[in-house]
């Protein structure tokens, strides 16, 4: 009897593994928004214990505090407008050169604040989980990142959260340049000899690179998903194998993903 | 006896929350390095502790639930889950239940068994993981810090299922104005 049952079990959980893990992409991504309603009620108790501690945390601080805050903040927001005015003057400048050239304007998509919930409960993806959703006008693919480099995309969408693939992940191969010499390469993830979790691979440089350790490694542009010139990380060393027709390098990522606690989204191309 | 009762449901929410704060609770990450999986703890102390019907259930949802927070394929971990958890109370009778050795052995073990399934699955899917010597380093980190949560999951559930479940009565209950038996008297 107790047999009969233990097999029973058995055929039941290995039966819905098969059919779960031959789901269409599509089907199997809805599945997981759905599951994901699960933790709604703890996402919404993490948010309301954050918000009282923040409030907590806000009435102790002495008020000489706060005010000299404010003061450091008034003096970056007007250092900050002249530089965009700056700016600004050499924006016009470059749209009219452009157009002059006939070449097609750079997009101006804007950017939505998220804040990061959750991160991959699993050590082999890079993931993180964050509080916008398809409610908010998030769709896949849509770069994040943050003042320092790019983190990585919107991978999965749900109504009220997404989760997005980290630099580095399997799921996120970047085409990115090398600032200084213009080399292009796609970057995948660490190398299995790598001890570092924010060391990645950079593949396909010319084999008579020019690239040097220290040089900074940004977004290409190509391929529509990442915009041009996003910082991404910096060459740690290449490798130039003897004979060989192409060039590795190990890139040192600039975002340190263990300290993320809000990013940036932007939103997609129209 | 019911097949499912209140005790099942308790090990079902403790792994839905348990599943939530090793996705938001960044400290154990912070500070090791790499979180600690409470599902395979679980799954011993449903093998051990519960049914066979809590421990499939636990081995369906836990894996659905810990896919919905991560990246992995939907279920995958559901088999490793059960697979471990079955092996375990296949031979329940032949573990001392009540040692807390037992106990950390046998959760250290499932710790370490259940991620080693679980990515032998993706990389015979065709997946492919992000893999480097730092993953052994988590590894280890999730087998020990299994370990030391199976030895609080069992006094905490333990005490759960005292507080939510009625002793039984010898003998059964009876209304105050009925007679009470011979061999009651």
């Amino acid at each position: 009897m107790r047999r009969r049952s233990y097999q029973f079990a058995t055929g039941i959980v290995l039966g819905l593994s098969l059919i779960l893990l031959n789901l269409p992409a599509p089907t199997a991504a809805r599945l997981k928004a759905a599951l994901a309603h699960s933790f709604a009620p703890l996402f919404g108790l993490q948010r309301a214990l954050e918000t009282f501690s923040g409030a907590a945390v806000d009435r102790t601080l002495p008020r000489s505090v706060l005010l000299r805050e404010i003061q450091a903040l008034q003096r970056t927001n007007e250092l900050l407008r002249i530089q965009t005015d700056q700016l600004r003057g050499a924006g016009a400048e470059n749209v009219r050169l452009r157009s002059q050239l006939q070449l097609s304007q750079r997009p101006n998509r804007p950017l939505k604040l998220a804040r990061v919930i959750a991160r991959d409960p699993q050590n082999w993806w890079r993931a993180i989980t964050i509080d916008l959703g398809s409610q908010d006008g998030l769709r896949p693919d849509q770069p994040v990142w943050v003042a320092s480099g790019l983190v990585g995309r919107v991978r999965h969408v749900a109504s009220r959260q997404s989760q997005v693939s980290l630099v580095g992940d399997p799921a996120c191969r970047v085409s990115v340049k090398i600032r200084e010499t213009g080399e292009h390469g796609i970057l995948t993830a660490g190398p299995f000899t790598s001890f570092d979790p924010k060391v990645v691979h950079l593949n396909h440089l010319s084999a008579d690179t020019e690239a040097l350790p220290e040089h900074t490694v940004v977004t290409s542009g190509l391929g529509e998903v990442f915009p041009a010139d996003i910082p991404v990380g910096t060459l740690l060393e290449i490798d130039r194998p003897p004979g060989a027709l192409q060039a590795t390098a190990r890139v040192r990522l600039l975002v340190d993903v263990s300290k993320l606690d809000e990013v940036w989204v932007m939103s997609a191309l129209p | 006896m019911s097949v499912f009762n209140f005790h099942s449901l308790v090990i079902l929410l403790a792994a839905l929350i348990g599943v939530f704060l090793e996705s938001a609770c960044t400290l154990p990450r912070d500070l090791l390095g790499a979180p600690v999986h409470p599902l395979p703890p679980l799954i011993i102390y449903a093998a051990l502790q519960s049914n066979l019907a809590t421990l499939t259930l636990l081995a369906i949802l836990g894996g659905l639930w810990q896919s919905a927070l991560s990246a992995d394929p939907v279920g995958i971990s559901m088999a490793p889950l059960f697979l471990v958890g079955i092996l375990v109370a296949s031979y329940r009778k032949h573990f001392v239940r009540q040692q807390w050795f037992v106990h950390a052995m046998l959760g250290a073990a499932a710790s370490a068994l259940v991620p080693a399934l679980v990515l032998f699955m993706l990389i015979t899917l065709g997946h492919e993981p992000a893999l480097n010597w730092f993953s052994l380093w988590q590894w280890l980190v999730a087998s020990a810090g299994g370990g030391l949560i199976t030895l609080a999951i069992f006094p905490l559930l333990d005490r759960a299922r005292r507080a939510l479940t009625h002793p039984m009565v010898q003998g059964g209950y009876r209304f105050s104005h009925e007679p009470a038996s011979a061999d009651e008297s």
